[in-house]
């Protein structure tokens, strides 16, 4: 009794704030997304010019053979019939067949998602490790003019590792570290070693621009009367930057972080291919050369719900840093 | 009659496939022994990089040269084909040929991966598998011709193969039957994403579009020649693993990490150093015209003046990177047992642009004020389609090959086609006019479905609808001999072909496979799975 007359006012409290309103906005926003990006996946068969069957088994494939793959992915059945089978599909966790594979598209996918997944997380991982630890310094380093040449050498260092795309990093990863020293293995997974390359070619580019944004974020904060107030309270350096000025540096940090996260997602699909990493790039890119449609279909509905997903996430993570946005927002 | 026209559609399928996974780099299709003065090593894994998936991994429903490379470590065949053409044993130890039977006396040792025994039956069962037209192999027609029934004595361990039509290559195809053990046999679905054979490595890990690991078959002992599967230098394991791009599979030559691959191009480059090299002659240069009334190829004095007016030396070059050579005949993967003969030389016309602009006028192909010639209304105009292969050079060359011939009044359309479409093109709408098709055969026989006979709306593979009374009549002839016999008249028919010009191998250009820390025997695309060895790098 007593713990329902405590929750219901915190119920309420949460009902009647901004929150419901936002995370309804947001799962809103989301299915819709998500309903576009199904209904594109489905019409990418049906916006190939001429047939996709037979553009996909060649000219040389029997009539038979175009046949019984046009039953088999439905494609004689009216259009609304056909969406509305792969929609319900969908929900049961049907993908439908790989033309060149011959392989459910699911399996395929359930196989090499965890790869392209790992290399994302890890990738994301060393970016940030990497860039809030460094942008971080750096602005307590060049704060109020000082160490002009930190400066320089940091943005100027920042600036090319950004501008090096990361596909191009790793054909020069692999030239030296693989092809040149033999320290790594220069393609495909032969363990943790395996992941070195790949990961560092993901990491580096957008760890190099969090860090600057890091910096330009922690620069504005040092400079807030509330961090001057706990300096002249004579409180300990360290805790001044961890406790008052880093958490306050980090929405916006937040908000970028995201932003890098969708694009390492769709930055594997160049670097898997140039590594021969057995992740969902490399299957991509042969199914979009073979018109493999249904696994194409299949891996750009993932895609899209992984970017989808962690655009939601950001949004639920900006939220709770930064409740403000939220009631703005609502 | 549909199951003529499946089979015709079939052998097509299957051969161009087997063509297009040369032209890709699936797998060496020429004989070589790699040799080294390298020690074997102790054991290992013997890696293969392969350009695309092998797909389906039941032998009698893939037509892929990839697939065929990786399961001829996985499964035998009643006997083996040396690099000179020599039938040595493998699942029989002994055979008689003639052109209509051939019986082969199998091994009483033979056992399956797993553990059964094979039979007579089950050797029979194998060939009518794909003989059944209703199982809609697609080696029906190219490995094995239609109509040809296998019966085995299980008790004798006979097996009997009979053909209703003399086949004077009926012996030699049984060479490229992989024998499939029962339990394979009465669950085909089984052995699509497995292996259940006699081979010397049984498939232990399949990661489709990412690589295939190879265990040894224990007690091994019927290869090639009687070959055990064992000895220095014999690998622990076999990993084959999908890599389609040239410059990754370079710099896994170069590191170390696969012991096997192909690379043409630039890359080719890089790999001057510690390896050695199996090269394989691709027809990249055949061009193909379509004879279809209203087609320009159709007029013999079109195909002549084209001929005429065409450097070939220097579109070789050009084509090729300077990787090309002169054609000397259609056939040209090994073992061929009519290698050796050059159809090709003086049998096309020589490079004389004034000669062709004559014969042009003679045809009644008049220039027009725009400089494109004309004849009763119709201009020259030529939609000449390629597959490019990834290779510069070729599209260099198909542009060397459009300028040479408007400098003879034509009006060429050059569209590069990726292989599918190509082959859309060439078999489907049929809208081209000239072609650059590579086909790769190693019997002059499995020429005959795309040169002659019924044409892809017909029911056939004759593609470029070539109407040559004279070929057809030798090859009907060669037919019925058997082995070098019937050489000459097969050279007869290809010459034929030749004057009429109704198809130009204007050059070849040469397939690199690199080797490195390792030796093996390959002969036509197969792997003799025995005689893989690791050496010390």
């Amino acid at each position: 009794m007593s713990s329902t007359a405590i929750d219901a006012p915190a119920a309420d409290r949460f009902l009647s704030g901004p929150w419901p309103r936002f995370l309804g906005r947001r799962l809103l926003r989301l299915l819709v997304s998500l309903w576009v990006l199904v209904t594109f996946s489905f019409l990418i068969v049906h916006l190939v010019p001429g047939d996709p069957v037979r553009a996909a088994l060649g000219a040389r494939a029997s009539a038979t053979s175009v046949a019984e793959w046009e039953a088999r992915l439905g494609l004689n059945d009216p259009l609304l019939t056909q969406y509305g089978d792969y929609v319900s599909g969908l929900f049961q966790g049907r993908l439908g067949e790989s033309l060149q594979l011959r392989l459910p598209v699911w399996d395929v996918i359930s196989e090499r998602l965890p790869n392209t997944l790992q290399l994302v997380a890890l990738a994301f991982l060393l970016c940030v490790l990497v860039a809030v630890p460094l942008g971080a310094l750096l602005a307590i380093r060049t704060q109020n003019g000082r160490h002009r040449g930190s400066e320089l050498g940091f943005t100027a260092g920042a600036v090319v590792l950004t501008t090096i795309p990361d596909f191009c990093l790793a054909v020069g990863l692999v030239a030296l570290l693989g092809v040149s020293l033999e320290l790594l293995p220069v393609a495909g997974d032969s363990g943790a070693s395996s992941l070195v390359i790949p990961v560092l070619a993901l990491a580096v580019g957008p760890a190099a621009a969090l860090a600057r944004i890091v910096r330009v974020e922690m620069l504005g904060v040092l400079g807030q009367d509330y961090v001057r107030t706990a300096r002249a309270k004579r409180l300990p350096p360290r805790r001044v930057y961890l406790r008052h000025a880093l958490p306050n540096a980090l929405t916006a940090t937040l908000t970028v972080g995201g932003l890098i996260l969708t694009s390492l997602i769709a930055g594997t699909v160049l670097v898997e291919n140039v590594i021969a990493w057995p992740g969902l790039g490399p299957t991509l890119v042969r199914s979009i050369i073979a018109k493999d449609y249904p696994m194409v279909q299949g891996i750009v509905l993932v895609y899209g719900t992984l970017v989808l997903l962690v655009n939601l996430l950001v949004d639920v993570a900006l939220a709770l840093v930064d409740p403000r946005s939220t009631v703005r927002e609502s | 009659m549909p199951g003529t026209r499946h089979a015709a559609t079939a052998a097509a399928v299957a051969l161009l496939a087997l063509a297009s996974g040369c032209g890709s780099g699936g797998g060496s299709d020429s004989t070589s022994d790699s040799t080294s003065r390298a020690e074997p090593a102790a054991g290992g894994t013997f890696s293969l990089a392969l350009a695309s998936d092998p797909g389906d991994l039941n032998p009698a429903m893939t037509p892929s040269s990839v697939a065929r490379t990786m399961l001829s470590l996985a499964y035998d065949t009643l006997v083996f084909q040396r690099e000179d053409g020599e039938i040595v044993s493998g699942l029989a130890s002994r055979w008689e040929a003639t052109p209509r039977s051939a019986t082969f006396t199998l091994r009483d040792d033979v056992q399956c991966a797993d553990g059964s025994r094979l039979t007579a039956s089950d050797v029979a069962d194998n060939v009518n598998f794909i003989t059944n037209p209703r199982n809609r192999s697609p080696l029906l027609g190219v490995l094995v011709n239609p109509g040809v029934r296998a019966s085995g004595d299980d008790a004798a361990g006979v097996v009997t193969v009979r053909s209703p039509t003399a086949d004077g290559f009926l012996l030699t195809s049984m060479a490229s039957v992989f024998i499939v053990c029962r339990g394979g046999l009465d669950d085909p679905r089984s052995i699509s994403r497995a292996t259940n054979g006699t081979g010397p490595w049984q498939l232990d890990e399949a990661v489709p579009d990412d690589h295939y690991s190879f265990v040894q078959h224990r007690g091994y002992a019927w290869g090639p020649d009687g070959a055990r599967l064992g000895g220095p230098g014999t690998p622990d394991s076999v990993n084959v693993r999908i890599v389609p791009n040239i410059t990754t599979t370079a710099n896994l030559l170069l590191s170390g990490e696969v012991n096997v691959g192909d690379v043409n191009g630039p890359d080719a480059e890089r790999l001057r150093d510690g390896f050695t090299t199996i090269d394989t002659i691709e027809t990249s240069g055949e061009t193909w015209f379509n004879h279809t009334a209203g087609r320009p190829g159709a007029d013999p004095v079109v195909r002549r003046a084209l001929a005429t007016g065409t450097d070939m030396t220097e579109l070789a070059n050009v084509a090729t990177g300077g990787n090309g050579q002169p054609s000397r005949g259609f056939i040209t993967l090994q073992p061929n047992q009519c290698s050796g003969g050059d159809t090709v030389s003086g049998n096309l016309p020589a490079f004389d642009v004034e000669a062709a602009k004559t014969l042009l006028e003679e045809g009644g192909w008049r220039a027009g004020a725009d400089g494109v010639r004309s004849k009763d209304g119709r201009a020259l105009e030529i939609s000449f389609i390629y597959d490019a292969k990834g290779q510069d050079a070729r599209t260099a060359g198909a542009e060397l090959l459009a300028s040479q011939w408007e400098d003879l009044g034509a009006k060429v359309e050059l569209r590069a086609l990726p292989e599918a479409q190509l082959n859309e093109q060439l078999f489907g709408t049929g809208a081209w006019d000239v072609a650059w098709a590579t086909f790769t055969f190693n019997l002059p026989s499995q020429m005959v479905a795309f040169v002659s006979g019924p044409t892809p709306s017909e029911g056939g593979a004759n593609f470029p609808a070539i109407r040559n009374e004279q070929y057809s009549a030798d090859a009907a002839r060669a037919t019925g001999l058997v082995g070098k016999e019937s050489c000459p008249v097969w050279a007869d028919a290809e010459v034929a072909l030749l004057r009429e010009l109704d198809l130009v191998p204007m050059f070849d250009s040469v397939n690199k496979t690199y080797v490195k820390n390792a030796e093996l025997t390959s002969v036509g695309g197969q792997i003799w799975g025995s005689s893989l060895r690791l050496l010390a790098g």
